[in-house]
């Protein structure tokens, strides 16, 4: 092969150095002239340069001089799609915000910048596997079971925890998360699919946790294996798609959330916008560019489809390329079409849901309706009365959206909530009339968090990131939902020691809101210890969460609820026992507590033994008058058959919430 | 009768030839200076409309080193540009320079003002990884040509001061 590189630098240290060398003044033009011509052939050769090529299918996945680009999934244009790189150019400022937010680092390449986690010699062990985690150089390497053993195993619908694998060394090839947690994928033998080790970075905690034990799902849920190219793919990268060959290799135009997620494919508006004279022409026009799609300007309903396309649940209902097979061709959903046109939304009771997955789709609601696990925040909020009344000529312009509280430009990464939307100015955009008078309207004062907005119409009944996260669905407390439905409310939220009955009575006094049918029990328990006893493992997890709620303890003596809490240690679900330690350690006279909640039993009770230990010793601060609800008798002393009655109460139907 | 013998040619080593006068190097420079603004102008100009096209080769995030290359290339030819320019007018007044050291330091000039701005452009066409290519080379060599014209020059000059005073 000639070196053309190495030619042109010869010829141009040539030319130039050639008078100098032979002293020839005569030399001189010809100098020019070939400069000139140099000039133009590395020009004309640097534009006519093809594009690397792809990398090759077939890698050795135990070599680390293989370049990383070459274990995952290739990034290929296509489809109209140009990525983020060439948005800047035009919109830098948009590029700039959208490059802070967590969106843009969703899914990231391991760097010694990109990896949140410590990999320096890091032994963790679950379900009998071990892992060994190291870093060699710039590259992070995993000794572990087979994965590859694994999902054979799985595929041939035997318990991958059964059997001896050989060990292996992968290494990371690839990360979710960057927020609240990392997790971790390395290659396996199958096409360029990814699976994930076991394991998540807890980035606030800084602790590794054991992915199969830390989210909600039914406890003998054995191992779980997840492949990135399979779900992640869809939402975590921009055009994520299936090259069929013998095997199926994924490509993508991007990783990580996008330019195009949101705007859809922009080819078009590029080569239109490319001549600037059409730029021009743009800067003195209000017309909408059609050829791009910009959510800010689009109808609620749309710009709300367009965050609804990841941030919801359901099935495709075609693919572009139907003879292609469940993967290829990608999402068929492009921004500012009809979401509902290719996807099957999955809403409460959804029979095609439950047909797929019964356990997760039953999880997904409360028996009103309404979602309670996160990430899926589309579902929700068109359940809302701001969305779904908004009805005649006029809805469009009065509906709520997504962006009506959250923006991907001008907002703080965090929760990605637009400039003073954090507080009760998102509601007053609409319902100014609280505005001058809002202690009127909540009956707390003003300053106090009885008066934020969100508080009351939305609580924290979703579940998501191990944590309660605020409910999507915009609605009015109940005590009446809240009794029929074991739902948690607002306002049993923060006033964590009253019963129902308390609840109903004020919300008659105040808003004339029926009190509903209440049970004895329910006039006078703590509703919050009753859905911490016997609710679901969601409403057990959701309300372990809420007890740790500094506005809630702040509002309300959570003393009273360690008990349950400590109950809880022993929940069937790792996740719930996490939560309620979570909590417990959040409790003055607790802060030093030390709890595995993957533990043996014996440690689990042993832990629980000194909580309750401690808490016989503190619980004479309770405060008297919440001594009944929260089941205590006329001594303080904790009403033990009441507990247990409640705890064979207690509904084991299996819950599971993806994350 | 013996016609006179002709005088016999005397051969002249073309080095002697080319010792040019410093009136007829400072043209050269002026030609080569002026010249060499309007093409790395130009250069500018070119650049400046990759910018306004939106050109994806030179405006992608992954070509950060060959935009600050080529805007190299383009800053230092024109800076250079004007050196010849000023060194154009200095050489004139510097009658006590040797003029073959004057000649060298000349022809240094003008191969500096090719290589720095030539290697900055080559780095930036061949990339290695998303950075400068071996075209660096070139501008590292050429540097220190650059480096001894303006020494010779700074001596030079101070060397007339010295006689004119």
């Amino acid at each position: 092969m000639i070196d053309w590189e190495l030619i042109v630098y010869l010829l141009v240290a040539g030319f130039a150095l050639l008078p100098l060398l032979i002293r020839l003044p005569s030399a001189s033009l010809a100098v020019k002239v070939s400069t000139v011509l140099v000039v133009i052939i590395c020009l004309g050769a640097a534009i006519l340069v093809p594009p690397r090529i792809a990398p090759p299918a077939q890698v050795d996945l135990h070599d680390p001089a293989v370049p990383i680009k070459h274990l995952v999934p290739p990034i290929v244009l296509g489809q109209g799609y140009v990525s983020s790189h060439t948005c800047r150019s035009c919109h830098p400022r948009e590029h700039s915000s959208w490059h802070q937010t967590y969106h843009r680092t969703m899914t990231q390449l391991p760097t010694p910048e990109t990896v949140l986690a410590p990999f320096d010699d890091i032994h963790l062990k679950s379900r009998g596997r071990e892992f060994y985690l190291t870093r060699e150089g710039d590259q992070f390497w995993v000794t572990m079971p087979s994965p590859d053993w694994e999902h054979l195993r799985q595929e041939k619908q035997e318990d991958p925890l059964e059997g001896d694998p050989m060990t292996t060394r992968r290494r990371v090839v690839m990360m979710t998360g960057s927020h609240h947690f990392q997790a971790y994928w390395v290659r396996i033998d199958r096409g360029n699919d990814m699976s994930q080790l076991p394991w998540v970075w807890d980035i606030k905690e800084k602790e590794w946790l054991p992915a199969e034990d830390v989210f909600i799902r039914p406890p003998d849920g054995g191992r779980r294996l997840q492949v990135w190219n399979d779900n992640c793919v869809a939402c975590h990268a921009l055009n994520g798609r299936d090259r069929s060959e013998d095997q199926l290799f994924t490509e993508v135009t991007e990783l990580g959330i996008s330019c195009e997620a949101c705007h859809g494919p922009g080819k078009e508006h590029v080569e239109h916008y490319r001549n600037p004279l059409a730029r021009y022409q743009a800067y003195g026009t209000e017309s909408k560019d059609t050829r791009i799609v910009n959510p800010a300007k689009c109808s609620a309903t749309t710009a709300s489809q367009i965050c609804g396309s990841c941030h919801s649940a359901g099935r495709k209902k075609y693919y572009l390329d139907e003879s292609a097979g469940h993967h290829n061709q990608g999402q068929p959903y492009r921004p500012g079409d009809d979401l509902e046109e290719t996807l099957h939304l999955f809403r409460f009771g959804d029979k095609e849901a439950e047909s797929l997955n019964e356990t997760v789709a039953k999880s997904a609601f409360w028996q009103d309706g309404t979602l309670r696990v996160g990430g899926r925040e589309y579902l929700a909020m068109i359940e809302s009365p701001c969305y779904a009344n908004a009805t005649g000529s006029e809805a469009e312009k009065r509906r709520m959206s997504c962006l009506s509280c959250h923006s991907m430009h001008h907002s703080d990464p965090n929760d990605q909530l637009s400039k003073r939307m954090g507080g009760n100015h998102a509601c007053l955009q609409c319902h100014q009339q609280f505005e001058k008078q809002i202690s009127a309207h909540t009956h707390h004062a003003a300053d106090s968090s009885g008066s934020k907005c969100y508080n009351c119409h939305m609580p924290h009944t979703s579940y998501a990131l191990l944590k309660a996260i605020r409910s999507h669905r915009v609605e009015v407390p109940s005590a009446a939902v809240s009794a029929a439905k074991d739902k948690p409310n607002g306002c049993n939220q923060c006033h964590l020691d009253k019963s129902l009955q308390w609840t109903a009575d004020y919300l008659k006094q105040w808003y004339q809101i029926e009190t509903g049918d209440l049970s004895p029990e329910q006039q006078t328990e703590s509703a919050t210890l009753t859905l911490l006893l016997r609710g679901d493992a969601a409403e057990r997890a959701i309300t372990a969460w809420t007890c740790g709620w500094p506005t809630a303890q702040n509002t309300s003596p959570s003393l009273g609820l360690v008990p349950a809490l400590a109950r809880l240690l022993d929940d069937p679900y790792t996740a719930v026992r996490r939560l309620a330690f979570q909590s417990l350690r959040s409790i003055e006279g607790f802060e030093d507590l030390q709890f595995d909640f993957v533990g043996s039993d014996q440690h689990r009770k042993e832990v629980q033994a000194e909580v309750m230990l401690r808490w016989e010793r503190l619980r004479g601060t309770i405060p008297r008058q919440s001594w009944s609800a929260l089941l205590l008798d006329k001594e303080g002393k904790l009403r033990l058959d009441r507990y247990l009655e409640l705890l064979k109460l207690r509904d084991d139907q299996p819950v599971e919430f993806p994350e | 009768m013996n016609q006179p013998a002709a005088p016999k040619r005397r051969r002249v080593r073309s080095s002697t030839v080319n010792l040019l006068t410093p009136q007829q190097i400072s043209r050269g420079h002026l030609k080569f200076g002026w010249t060499s603004l309007a093409c790395f102008c130009l250069l500018g100009i070119f650049l400046e409309a990759l910018h306004g096209f939106k050109i994806e080769w030179y405006l992608s995030e992954t070509m950060a080193a060959r935009r600050g290359c080529w805007l190299a290339a383009h800053a230092s030819g024109t800076c250079l540009s004007l050196l010849h320019i000023v060194f154009a007018v200095t050489v004139v007044y510097l009658a006590d320079w040797r003029p073959k050291s004057r000649l060298v330091t000349s022809y240094s000039l003008s191969s500096a003002t090719v290589l720095i701005p030539a290697g900055f452009l080559l780095a930036g066409c061949f990339l290695r990884d998303a950075k400068p290519g071996m075209g660096m080379g070139l501008v590292l060599a050429a540097v220190l040509l650059l480096l001894s014209v303006l020494l010779a020059t700074a001596t030079n000059t101070m060397k007339q001061r010295a006689t004119t005073s």
